[in-house]
C-alpha cells in the first residue's frame, strides 16, 4: 500500500470517528433550538426556531446563579484540588519523612473506597460543622483528592529532577521557594491535566449537590438544569439548551489547555 | 533533599492535614453524571371555563374551602420536580396569608436517594414530598410517611374516589393524598373506526367491544381486512399497561407474588401478540410517537394527560380522535401524589396545602386554572367543572368522559417495592415477547423469575 493511500484511508478513519464522536454534541445543540413536544417525533438535525423561547425558559430559571454557584464550587475546587495535590506530591515525590510508604499507601487505599460509601458520614460532618447551608460541602472533598497526590507524585518523581532542587538548596532557596520557583514551572503539563479533570468532575457532580442542597440559591447546573421547565411538564429542550451552556465552560478550558492536558497524559510514555 | 527539621515538620503537618481531609472526604467527592428528570406531564390544561365558585365540599375538604385562617404562621418545606402550580399557590396565600411555602427541586427519581441519605444522615427531612407514580412504591416501603387518616390530619377518605384509598394506603394507612388525575382510557382514530367498525361513536364502540376476547377477534379481521397495515395497538407496552392497570388483585402480597394474576397478563399478552393486532413499536421512541399523526393504528392507551402531551404535539390534525372506556374499564396510569414524612417540623401547614389543593373545592377549582384535574370527588358532580374539550378530539367532551364515565369503571391496585422490580423485569420481557413469536407464557415466567431472583431474593411464588 502506497504511502499516500495510507494516508488517505488514516484520515478517512479519522474523519469517520470524528464525525460518530461530535454527532451527538451536534444533535445535543440542535436540539436545544427545538420546541419540548417536536423532540419526540423524529432525530432533529437542522436547527429549529424555538431556541428564543428556550433560552427564556432557561433565563426564568436564575440559571445566572446557577451558573455563578457552579464556576464558584468549580473553580475553588480546582484551584485548592491542585495546590494541595501538588504540595503533597512535591512531600511524597522529594522528601523522606518517617512511614512515608505507609502514608502514601493509605492515600491509595482511600482511592479504592467507593464515595458512596463516606457520604453519609459526610453530609453528618458538615451538618456538625454547621457549612450544610453553604457552598463549602461542595468544594471541601475536592481539596483532599487521593487521586490528584497520586497523580502529582509520579510526575513530580519522574519530571523534576532532584539535582536541580539540590541545587537551589545550596543556593539558599527555601523548601516554599523551591516549591513555587523550581517544582511548579516542571509540573505545568500536570496542573492543566489535574485542572481539567477536577473542573470537570466537580461540574458534573450530581450526587453529592442532589443530597447536601436544600436551598435553590445554592443549586448548582446539575441540580438546575432538573428544574428547568413550565408549569406542568419537564422542558426537555430547555434542558437540553442548559447543558449546552453548561458545557461551554468545560470546552473552552479544554480547548484552552488541550496541549497541556495531552502532554501531561501522555508524560512518560515511551515511542515504540 | 535535604532534611531539616523545620521542612520535615511543615511536611509532616501538611500529609497529616491531608490524611484527615481525605478521611473526612473520600466520600464526598464522588462525580455522578447529571441525570436530569424526564417524568413527563402530569395534567391537561382545561379547555373549559372558570368552573363555579362555592362550597359543595364536605368534611375536611369543606373546611379547607371555607374560611381562611390568619392564625397558622410559618413556612413549609415542599419537594418537588414540579414549578408548583401558580393559581393554586395564589388561592392558598389568599387563604392562608401567613403560610409560605419553601419549594426544593429534586428530581422525582431521586426523591428516593434523597430521602434515604437525609434520614440515614440525621438531616431535617421536607414538611411535604411530592411522589411520582413510579417511585411511590418504593417511597412507601420507607415507612418515613404520616398517616394522614389518623390525628392530627383525619383526612376525610370520603371526599376522594374509591380506587384512591387502597392505592394511597400502606397496612391500611392512607400515607399520601393523591394530587392530579390520571385515569385513562382508550382513545381510537374515528375514520379508521367508521372504516373498520362502522361507527366512530365511541358509546357505539363501547357496546361493541366488550371484551378484550372481542377486541382480538375484531382486531383480526381489521388486519386482514386492510392487508396487514393497519393493527389495533403501536405497542405491547401500549396493552401490557391496560391490562396490568385491569388486573383483579395485586401482583404481590408482600413479598409473595401473585403468580395467577401475572400468569393471567402475560397469557393475555401472548394471545394478543399471537393475534398479530399489536405492531413491535418501543413506547416512548420517536416512532411510537409519530404513530399519533399517523393511520396505521386505530386506538391508543390516553390517561388525562395524554391529549396534551403526546396526542396533541403528535397529531396535528383536529377532531382525528374519540375517547372510550375500554373493555374492562378505566385505569390509573401515571400521577403523583403528596405525603408527610414522620418528623416534619411544619406538618400542620404542610397538610393545610395538601387539604386545600386536593380535598377542597377551591382547590380544585385553582387546580383546574393551572391544568391539573384533582381527585377531590365532589368536584365532578358539576358537570361544568368536568367540561374539558381538546382540539383532536373535536367537540367530545372528554373530561365528562374521562371524570364520569372511565373513572366510574377505574380501580387501581396497591403496590410495594416488588412492583418496582417486577416492572423492571417485565420492560425485558415485553420487548422479547414483543420481537420473537417463539417466545410463550412459560419462558416469559422462566424469564421473570430469573430476574426477580437476581433483583430480589426475598420474593416467594
Amino acid at each position: 500500500m502506497s504511502p499516500a493511500l495510507k494516508k488517505t484511508l488514516a484520515t478517512l478513519a479519522i474523519a469517520v470517528l470524528s464525525i460518530f464522536s461530535l454527532l451527538p454534541f451536534y444533535i445535543m445543540t440542535i436540539m436545544g433550538t427545538y420546541q419540548n413536544e417536536d423532540l419526540f417525533t423524529k432525530i432533529v438535525l437542522v436547527p429549529g426556531s424555538y431556541l428564543l423561547e428556550n433560552l427564556k425558559t432557561v433565563a426564568a430559571s436564575r440559571f445566572d446563579l446557577v451558573y455563578l454557584n457552579s464556576l464558584i464550587v468549580s473553580l475553588s475546587s480546582t484551584v485548592l484540588s491542585v495546590f494541595v495535590s501538588a504540595c503533597a506530591g512535591f512531600a511524597f515525590a522529594k522528601h523522606e519523612f518517617k512511614h512515608k510508604n505507609k502514608i502514601f499507601s493509605f492515600v491509595l487505599l482511600t482511592m479504592m473506597i467507593p464515595g458512596q460509601l463516606g457520604i453519609v458520614a459526610y453530609v453528618i460532618e458538615m451538618r456538625y460543622l454547621q457549612l450544610s447551608g453553604t457552598l463549602l460541602p461542595l468544594i471541601l472533598p475536592w481539596v483532599a483528592n487521593a487521586f490528584g497526590v497520586y497523580w502529582m507524585t509520579q510526575f513530580i518523581r519522574s519530571a523534576v529532577p532532584t539535582e536541580v532542587l539540590e541545587s537551589a538548596k545550596i543556593d539558599g532557596c527555601s523548601d516554599i521557594g523551591i516549591f513555587f520557583r523550581m517544582v511548579i514551572p516542571f509540573i505545568y503539563p500536570a496542573i492543566t491535566t489535574l485542572s481539567l479533570l477536577v473542573f470537570l468532575w466537580s461540574w458534573n457532580n450530581y450526587l453529592l449537590p442532589l443530597i447536601i442542597i436544600n436551598k435553590p440559591e445554592l443549586y448548582t447546573i446539575p441540580l438546575g438544569i432538573t428544574s428547568l421547565g413550565d408549569a406542568y411538564r419537564t422542558d426537555l429542550a430547555a434542558q437540553i439548551l442548559g447543558l449546552t451552556l453548561g458545557t461551554l465552560p468545560v470546552l473552552v478550558l479544554f480547548a484552552f489547555g488541550s496541549k497541556s492536558f495531552i502532554r501531561g497524559l501522555t508524560a512518560g510514555s515511551v515511542k515504540g | 533533599m535535604s532534611k531539616s527539621g523545620g521542612t520535615k515538620r511543615i511536611v509532616v503537618a501538611l500529609v497529616l492535614c491531608l490524611l484527615a481531609a481525605l478521611i473526612a472526604a473520600c466520600g464526598g467527592g464522588n462525580s455522578g453524571g447529571a441525570n436530569p428528570s424526564a417524568s413527563g406531564g402530569t395534567g391537561p390544561n382545561a379547555s373549559g371555563g372558570g368552573a363555579d365558585t362555592g362550597g359543595t365540599g364536605g368534611g375536611s375538604g369543606a373546611e379547607a374551602g371555607s374560611g381562611g385562617d390568619e392564625q397558622l404562621k410559618g413556612e413549609f418545606v415542599l419537594w418537588t420536580w414540579e414549578p408548583e402550580h401558580p393559581t393554586a399557590l395564589a388561592a392558598f396565600n389568599k387563604k392562608y396569608p401567613n403560610i409560605k411555602m419553601k419549594r426544593v427541586n429534586v428530581a422525582a427519581e431521586d426523591v428516593p436517594k434523597k430521602l434515604q441519605t437525609t434520614i440515614a444522615s440525621g438531616g431535617e427531612l421536607p414538611d411535604v414530598i411530592r411522589i411520582e407514580r413510579g417511585q411511590k412504591a418504593k417511597i412507601f416501603d420507607m415507612g418515613i410517611l404520616e398517616d394522614l387518616s389518623a390525628a392530627p390530619y383525619n383526612a376525610d377518605t370520603s371526599l376522594l374516589f374509591d380506587y384512591d384509598i387502597p392505592a394511597f394506603s400502606v397496612d391500611g394507612k392512607l400515607v399520601a393524598i393523591p394530587d392530579d388525575m390520571s385515569v385513562a382510557g382508550l382513545a381510537f382514530i374515528k375514520p379508521l373506526a367508521k372504516e373498520y367498525f362502522g361507527t366512530d361513536d365511541p358509546e357505539e364502540m363501547e357496546k361493541m367491544f366488550t371484551s378484550w376476547d372481542v377486541f382480538i377477534e375484531k382486531g383480526k379481521e381489521v388486519v386482514q381486512k386492510s392487508g396487514g397495515k393497519v393493527k389495533m395497538f403501536p405497542s405491547l407496552g401500549d396493552v401490557n399497561d391496560i391490562l396490568k392497570g385491569q388486573r383483579p388483585e395485586p401482583y404481590f402480597d408482600g413479598n409473595k407474588l401473585n403468580v395467577s394474576a401475572l400468569e393471567s397478563v402475560l397469557s393475555a399478552l401472548v394471545k394478543f401478540r399471537d393475534a398479530g393486532i399489536v405492531d413491535k413499536l418501543d413506547q416512548w421512541t420517536p416512532a411510537w410517537n409519530a404513530a399519533f399523526g399517523g393511520d396505521k393504528y386505530i386506538f391508543a392507551e390516553c390517561p388525562v394527560w395524554m391529549p396534551q402531551y403526546v396526542i396533541g404535539p403528535n397529531d396535528k390534525k383536529d377532531d382525528r380522535w374519540a375517547l372510550m372506556v375500554p373493555p374492562g374499564g378505566g385505569i390509573v396510569r401515571g400521577g403523583s401524589s403528596h405525603g408527610i414524612p414522620k418528623g416534619a417540623k411544619n406538618a400542620e401547614l404542610a397538610w393545610k396545602w395538601i387539604e386545600f389543593t386536593s380535598m377542597s373545592q377551591e382547590g380544585a377549582e385553582a387546580q383546574k386554572t393551572d391544568g391539573v384535574f384533582t381527585h377531590y370527588k365532589k368536584a365532578y358532580e358539576d358537570p361544568s367543572f368536568t367540561n374539558w374539550t381538546w382540539r383532536n378530539f373535536g367537540s367530545q367532551d372528554i373530561g365528562e368522559k374521562f371524570f364520569v364515565d372511565i373513572s366510574a369503571t377505574t380501580k387501581d391496585m396497591p403496590e410495594n417495592i416488588n412492583d418496582t422490580y417486577l416492572d423492571e423485569a417485565m420492560s425485558i420481557v415485553l420487548q422479547t415477547l414483543a420481537k420473537d413469536s417463539s417466545f410463550g407464557l412459560e419462558q416469559a415466567m422462566d424469564r421473570i423469575k430469573k430476574e426477580l431472583k437476581a433483583k430480589a431474593p426475598d420474593i416467594t411464588w
